[in-house]
C-alpha cells in the first residue's frame, strides 16, 4: 500500500515548477526600472513612462498566464490524488478479499480510515492550488495597477507635471507589487502546514 | 502340516473392528487386537488393565451435570461441575468450600438440627459437608462421611439438615452425634448461581486465560469464573465481564441516522428508521445491555449558512472550522484563509443501551468520550452480542487476544492485544477515537465463504487458529510471513473440507484431534512440516465399530499413558493410546491403539474432561467424569485412578469402579463371625459391591446404611487379623498406603482398602496369519485350518487371570513356584507363564485373556504353539 505521506508531500511541497518564476517577475520589474532610469538621457520622460507601463502590462499578462497554469496544475493534482485514493481503496479491498474476508467489520474501518486520509490529501491539494492561483492573480492585478500608474505618470509628464512626483508614484506602486508577488511563498507555507497536519 | 510358535510383543495396534481384521498385510497387524476391553496398550507396548474410578460424591442434588477442566496451576487443578443454574468446583475428589465452622452438635431430632460454633450467614438451600479432624471423630460419627446435606436456616448457628437428593429430613438418631470427643468441621459448599440452565449446560464452552475461565453459551452473556490461589482451596468468584467498545455489526448503508440527545451521561438515541435495526424490527427490549458505536461529525457545510468563528462543518469528508465569523458562502476547501481543516473534529464514541422506549428510541449511557455533536449521524453500529442477537458460543485464547465466534455465521471477533482484565472487562475497540486501526486494535472479520456456517470451535496452534465449521476447516493466520496476527495482515483460508461436529477438539503432543461432523471419525489434524498443508487422517479408520454410537466428547491425557478419551453416545468410553512423533502428515502416528471401556458400576458416562489431578501419589493427569446412575437419575463426580506403575505393590491396586475408601473400619462380630465393618459408603447405598481389602478380593457385599461387614476368612481364607496386622507394621516401601489407607479401631490397623464395583477386562489377539506365525509352508496361514496346543505369556502382577482361545472357554491360570507350590491370592505372578490351551481345529486360534476380579494384570507379550494344515 503506497504511503499517504509521500503523496501528500508531493502535493504540498512540490509546487508547480513549469510556471513563470518569481525571479522572472523580479527581473521584469528591474528591467522596467533600468529602462526608466537609463533611457532618461536618450528619450523624453513621457516616452519612458509609456514604455514602463507597457512592461508592467506585459508582466501582468504573464501573471495571468501563471494563474491559469496553476489552475490547470491544481486540477491535475486533484485528479492524481483522486486516482491514488481510488487505487488505494481498490488495493485495500482486494487485499481484504484476497485474505478471505468480506467487506465487513475491521475491513470497513480500514476503508473508512483510508478514504478519510484520501479526502484530506485532496483537500490539501485543492487548498494549495487555490493559494497559488490567488497569488498569481494578485500579481497580475498589481502589475496592472502599476501599468495604470505609469500611464497616468506619462500623461502627467506630457502635461509637464513634476517628474519627481511621477517617480514617487511609481516607487510606491512598485512597493505594492513587491508585496503582491509573495503568493508562492504563502503557498509553500501552506504546504508545510498541510504536512504538519498529516503528521498529527 | 506345519508346527509353529509365534510371539506378539506389542499391543499398540489396539483393537480393530471386524471390518478391518482382513488387512493382514497392514504393518500394524502383528500388534493389533481383536478385543481390548477395559484395558489399554501403553507406550511400552504392553497391555494393562485400566484402573478403576474413584467417586468424589454426587453432583449438586444429583442433577445432570457437565464437567469442565479449570487447571490454572498444575499443583492445584480444579474441575468445574455445572448443574442446572449452579456451578461448583472439585479439587481432586473434594468439593471446594467457601466457609467453615466447627460443629458443636447435631440433634437426634428429625430433621436433625446442626449447631455450629460460630454464627454464619448461611442460607436455606445451602449445601454442606463435614470433615473429620481426627480418627476418633471418624469412629464417633462415621455417618457423616461421604454425604452432603442441604440446610434450612433456623438461626445463625442452627440449621436443619435434609438429604439434598431426596429432600428427606435427616434422622438425627442415625447420625448419633456424640456429646464430646469429636473435632468435626462443617464446610459450606461453594455454590455459584449461573444462568446455565439444564438445557443449556451441554452447549457450554470455556476459554481459559490464566486465572479466568470464560464460560460461553449462545443464550447467556459470557460469564467469568475467576480464581485467587489460596489454601486449602483457591477462592472463586463469578463475574460478567464488561465488553468494552465492541464488537459491532456493520454500520447501516441505507442512510438511516441515529441522533443523540446529549453529549454525556444517560441520553436518548433516536433512529430515523428501523430498517437497519434487528433486521427491520427496530429496537427490542432484549437490546438492553447492547453496545452502540457512534461516529459523531459536524453538520455538512451549507452555502447559505453563515458560520461563526470556530463553527465546524464537514465537506467532502473533511472536517473544517471557521477561522472567523460571518463566514457565508465560502466553500471550505476553496477558502483556506477562512476555513481550517482538522481531522480530529469528528470522532467515535460508544454507548450502552439501558432502556428501550420504542422501536426507534432507546436510552443509552455514554461509555466512551463525550459525543462532540448531538446532530444525526449516518455512521453508527449496534453491538454484535445481545439477548436479541445471541452470544458467542466458542472461542480461544491466542497471541494475547480472546477470540470469540459462533453468534454470527462466518464471523470471528478478537479483543485488543492484552485487552482484558481478569473477571472485569474485555476490550474489543476496533479503532481509536478518530478511526485509526492499529495493530493491537480489536479484530472483527467475516469470512468469504460459499457456505453460511457458524464456527463450532477454534483451536490455536503454531500456524494460527484452526476454525471448525460443519462444512470445512479454516486457518486464521498472519499474512505476509508475519508471526503475529493484526487487523491488517490477518487472513483466513479454508484448508480442508472434512466438516466438524460441534465437539471441542483437543490438543495432543504434535497435533489436534477433532470429531468429524457425523461423529464416526476422529481426525488427527496437523500441518505437514514439509508442505505446510493441513491433513486430517482418520484415527478411527480401523476401529470404526467403536464409534457406532457416535463420539460425543473428547479428552486427552499425556501421562501415565498418552490417551485420547472419547465419551460415546451410549454412555461408554472409547479411547486411543496415541502418539505422533513425525510432523509429516504422510507418516502415520507412532501408535494409535484403540480400546473400549464400560464402567463396572451401573452407571453411564455423561461428561468427561482430563487434566492434572491431585489424587493418588501426587499430581498426575487423569480422566474426570460425570456418571449417571440411570435407575435413580443421580449423577456422580468420578476420577479415573492412575495406572498401576511397574513398581507399585498390588496393595495399591484400584480395580473397582465408583470406588470409595472407607472413612473408618471397626472390628466387630456379626452372627458369630468376626470381621471388620467399613463405614462411609453412602454413595453406594443398596448396591452389591466388591471389597478389596489389604490387596485381597474379599467378595461381594450389599451396602446398608453406608456400611458393609467383611468377615475374616474371606479372600480364600487369606483375610486375617494377622495378615492385616502385618500390612500395618510392614507397609510396602515403608510409606503407608496414601489415600487408600483406612484406620481400623482407632488405628490399631492401618490397611489399604477400597470398596466399589468390580469389572471385567479382557483382550484377544487377531488371527495368526503370516507363514512364520502359523507354520504354513505354502504362503500365509489365511484360510488354513489350525489348532493351538499351548501358549506362553509374559506377565506382570497377574492374579486370577484366565486364558484361552475363546471367551466362552477360558481356563484359570495356575501359577506355581518352581517347587510346584501354588501361588496364593496375596502373591502376584510376574514372569513367563506357559500352559496348554483348549482349542479346536479352526481358521481362528485367537489367544485371549480375561480378568473379572479386582486384581491387576499386565501382558507384555504372548504367543501360541500351533499346527497349521497347508492346502
Amino acid at each position: 500500500m503506497a504511503s499517504q505521506n509521500s503523496s501528500i508531500a508531493t502535493a504540498g511541497g512540490g509546487g508547480f515548477g513549469p510556471a513563470l518564476s518569481q525571479e522572472t517577475f523580479s527581473l521584469l520589474g528591474g528591467a522596467v526600472s533600468d529602462i526608466f532610469g537609463k533611457s532618461k538621457a536618450a528619450a523624453t520622460e513621457r516616452q519612458g513612462l509609456a514604455l514602463q507601463a507597457g512592461q508592467y502590462r506585459e508582466a501582468a499578462a504573464f501573471a495571468e498566464e501563471n494563474a491559469k497554469y496553476a489552475k490547470t496544475s491544481q486540477q491535475i493534482a486533484e485528479y492524481q490524488v483522486d486516482r491514488s485514493n481510488f487505487q488505494q481503496l481498490g488495493t485495500l479491498g482486494a487485499d481484504i478479499g484476497g485474505a478471505g474476508f468480506a467487506n465487513s467489520g475491521t475491513a470497513l474501518y480500514l476503508m473508512m480510515d483510508s478514504a478519510k486520509q484520501g479526502d484530506l490529501a485532496r483537500s490539501v491539494v485543492t487548498q494549495q492550488g487555490v493559494i497559488n492561483i490567488r497569488g498569481y492573480e494578485e500579481q497580475a492585478k498589481s502589475y496592472r495597477n502599476m501599468a495604470v500608474a505609469a500611464d497616468m505618470a506619462a500623461r502627467a509628464a506630457a502635461k509637464k507635471k513634476k517628474s519627481g512626483l511621477i517617480g514617487g508614484i511609481i516607487k510606491g506602486i512598485a512597493a505594492i507589487a513587491g508585496t503582491a508577488v509573495g503568493g508562492p511563498a504563502v503557498g509553500a507555507a501552506a504546504g508545510a502546514g498541510a504536512g504538519a497536519l498529516f503528521g498529527d | 502340516m506345519g508346527n509353529s510358535s509365534f510371539v506378539q510383543d506389542s499391543m499398540l495396534g489396539g483393537m480393530w473392528s471386524e471390518s478391518s481384521q482382513g488387512r493382514v498385510k497392514d504393518p500394524d497387524y502383528p500388534r493389533a487386537l481383536a478385543e481390548c476391553f477395559n484395558g489399554l496398550p501403553i507406550e511400552e507396548g504392553c497391555w494393562t488393565r485400566r484402573s478403576g474410578t474413584q467417586v468424589g460424591g454426587h453432583t449438586r442434588a444429583g442433577a445432570a451435570a457437565r464437567n469442565l477442566k479449570f487447571a490454572f496451576t498444575a499443583s492445584a487443578p480444579y474441575n468445574v461441575e455445572l448443574t442446572d443454574s449452579h456451578l461448583r468446583l472439585w479439587a481432586g475428589v473434594n468439593l471446594v468450600s467457601d466457609d467453615s465452622a466447627a460443629t458443636a452438635d447435631i440433634s437426634t431430632a428429625t430433621p436433625a438440627v446442626l449447631t455450629i460454633g460460630t454464627s454464619k450467614s448461611w442460607a436455606t438451600g445451602d449445601h454442606v459437608y463435614f470433615e473429620f479432624g481426627d480418627i476418633a471423630s471418624r469412629l464417633l460419627v462415621p455417618y457423616l462421611a461421604m454425604r452432603q446435606f442441604k440446610l434450612t436456616r433456623l438461626t445463625g448457628t442452627t440449621y436443619e439438615l435434609y438429604d439434598p437428593i431426596t429432600g428427606a429430613a435427616i434422622d438425627g438418631n442415625k447420625v448419633l452425634y456424640p456429646a464430646s470427643g469429636d473435632t468435626i468441621t462443617c464446610h459450606r459448599i461453594l455454590d455459584i448461581a449461573t444462568s446455565y440452565t439444564a438445557a443449556r449446560i451441554p452447549d457450554v464452552r470455556v476459554v481459559q486465560t490464566d486465572l479466568q475461565l470464560l464460560l460461553l453459551h449462545s443464550a447467556v452473556s459470557p460469564t467469568a469464573v475467576t480464581a485467587v490461589v489460596g489454601s486449602p482451596f483457591a477462592t472463586f468468584a463469578k463475574t460478567v465481564p464488561l465488553f468494552l467498545d465492541g464488537p459491532y455489526l456493520d454500520a447501516p448503508t441505507d442512510g438511516s441516522t441515529l441522533t443523540p440527545s446529549a453529549a454525556t451521561g444517560s441520553i436518548t438515541l433516536t433512529a430515523s428508521a428501523i430498517t437497519s435495526i434487528n433486521g427491520g424490527a427496530g429496537f427490542q427490549t432484549t437490546d438492553i445491555g447492547r453496545l452502540v458505536r457512534f461516529y459523531s461529525m459536524p453538520a455538512a457545510w451549507a452555502s447559505g449558512t453563515t458560520y461563526a468563528a470556530n463553527q465546524r462543518v464537514i465537506y467532502n469528508g473533511v472536517t473544517y472550522y471557521s477561522i472567523g465569523g460571518s463566514n457565508t458562502g465560502n466553500q471550505p476547501d476553496l477558502f483556506p484563509a477562512l476555513w481550517s481543516s482538522n481531522p480530529k473534529l469528528a470522532s467515535w464514541t460508544w454507548l450502552k443501551i439501558t432502556a428501550r422506549s420504542s422501536t426507534t428510541v432507546v436510552t443509552a449511557t455514554v461509555m466512551g468520550n463525550p459525543i462532540p455533536y448531538t446532530t444525526a449521524s449516518t455512521i453508527w453500529q449496534l453491538g454484535v452480542y445481545s439477548d436479541t442477537t445471541g452470544y458467542p458460543t466458542n472461542g480461544c485464547y491466542h497471541q494475547g487476544r480472546i477470540w470469540l465466534s459462533g453468534a454470527i455465521a462466518n464471523r470471528v471477533d478478537a479483543c485488543k492485544v492484552n485487552g482484558f482484565s481478569v473477571g472485569s472487562s474485555i476490550n474489543f475497540a476496533p479503532t481509536d477515537t478518530y478511526g485509526t486501526v492499529a495493530d493491537n486494535s480489536g479484530i472483527s472479520y467475516v469470512f468469504n465463504s460459499t457456505e453460511s456456517n457458524k464456527f463450532l470451535w477454534m483451536q490455536p496452534n503454531a500456524q494460527g487458529i484452526v476454525v471448525g465449521t460443519e462444512g470445512a476447516e479454516w486457518l486464521i493466520s498472519a499474512g505476509n510471513g508475519a508471526a503475529v496476527i493484526t487487523p491488517t495482515n490477518i487472513q483466513a483460508n479454508p484448508v480442508t473440507g472434512y466438516g466438524c461436529a460441534n465437539i471441542e477438539p483437543r490438543r495432543t503432543g504434535l497435533s489436534s484431534v477433532f470429531v468429524q461432523k457425523n461423529k464416526r471419525k476422529l481426525l488427527e489434524y496437523l500441518s505437514d512440516a514439509f508442505s505446510g498443508r493441513f491433513a486430517g487422517p482418520n484415527l478411527a479408520s480401523k476401529a470404526k465399530s467403536l464409534t457406532a454410537s457416535g463420539i460425543e466428547e473428547l479428552a486427552y491425557q499425556e501421562e501415565l499413558a498418552p490417551v485420547i478419551w472419547m465419551r460415546m453416545g451410549d454412555g461408554t468410553l472409547g479411547a486411543s493410546t496415541y502418539r505422533r512423533v513425525s510432523q509429516f502428515s504422510t507418516q502415520p502416528p507412532e501408535f494409535n491403539g484403540w480400546h473400549r471401556h464400560e464402567l463396572g458400576s451401573p452407571r453411564v458416562v455423561e461428561s468427561i474432561s482430563s487434566g492434572p489431578a491431585t489424587i493418588a501419589a501426587g499430581n498426575i493427569e487423569t480422566l474426570s467424569m460425570i456418571t449417571n446412575e440411570e435407575s435413580k437419575g443421580v449423577r456422580y463426580f468420578e476420577l479415573m485412578r492412575p495406572l498401576l506403575d511397574e513398581k507399585d505393590p498390588v496393595t495399591s491396586s484400584w480395580y473397582v469402579d465408583c470406588g470409595i475408601v472407607p472413612v473408618i473400619g471397626k472390628t466387630t462380630t456379626v452372627s458369630g463371625a468376626s470381621g471388620i465393618r467399613f463405614y462411609g459408603l453412602a454413595p453406594l447405598e443398596g448396591k452389591i459391591v466388591t471389597a478389596f481389602v489389604g490387596g485381597l478380593d474379599c467378595g461381594e457385599y450389599t451396602v446398608f446404611e453406608g456400611t458393609i461387614f467383611v468377615p475374616y476368612g474371606s479372600a480364600e481364607g487369606e483375610l486375617t487379623y494377622a495378615y492385616l496386622s502385618n500390612l500395618t507394621t510392614n507397609p510396602p516401601n515403608g510409606v503407608g498406603y496414601g489415600d487408600m489407607q483406612v484406620s481400623i479401631d482407632a488405628s490399631a490397623l492401618r490397611i489399604p482398602a477400597v470398596i466399589g464395583f468390580t469389572y471385567t477386562s479382557r483382550g484377544q489377539a487377531l488371527r495368526p496369519m503370516s507363514p512364520d506365525d502359523t507354520g504354513a509352508r505354502a504362503g500365509p496361514g489365511f484360510a488354513k485350518i489350525k489348532r493351538a496346543s499351548s501358549f506362553g505369556v509374559l506377565l506382570k502382577n497377574a492374579i486370577k487371570v484366565q486364558f484361552g482361545t475363546s471367551f466362552s472357554r477360558m481356563r484359570s491360570a495356575q501359577f506355581r513356584t518352581k517347587g510346584q507350590k501354588p501361588y496364593t491370592v496375596t502373591q502376584p505372578f510376574s514372569g513367563i507363564y506357559w500352559n496348554s490351551v483348549e482349542d479346536d481345529y479352526s481358521f481362528d486360534s485367537q489367544f485371549c485373556w480375561e480378568v473379572t476380579r479386582p486384581y491387576p494384570l499386565s501382558i507384555m507379550a504372548f504367543g501360541m504353539f500351533e499346527r497349521t494344515e497347508d492346502r
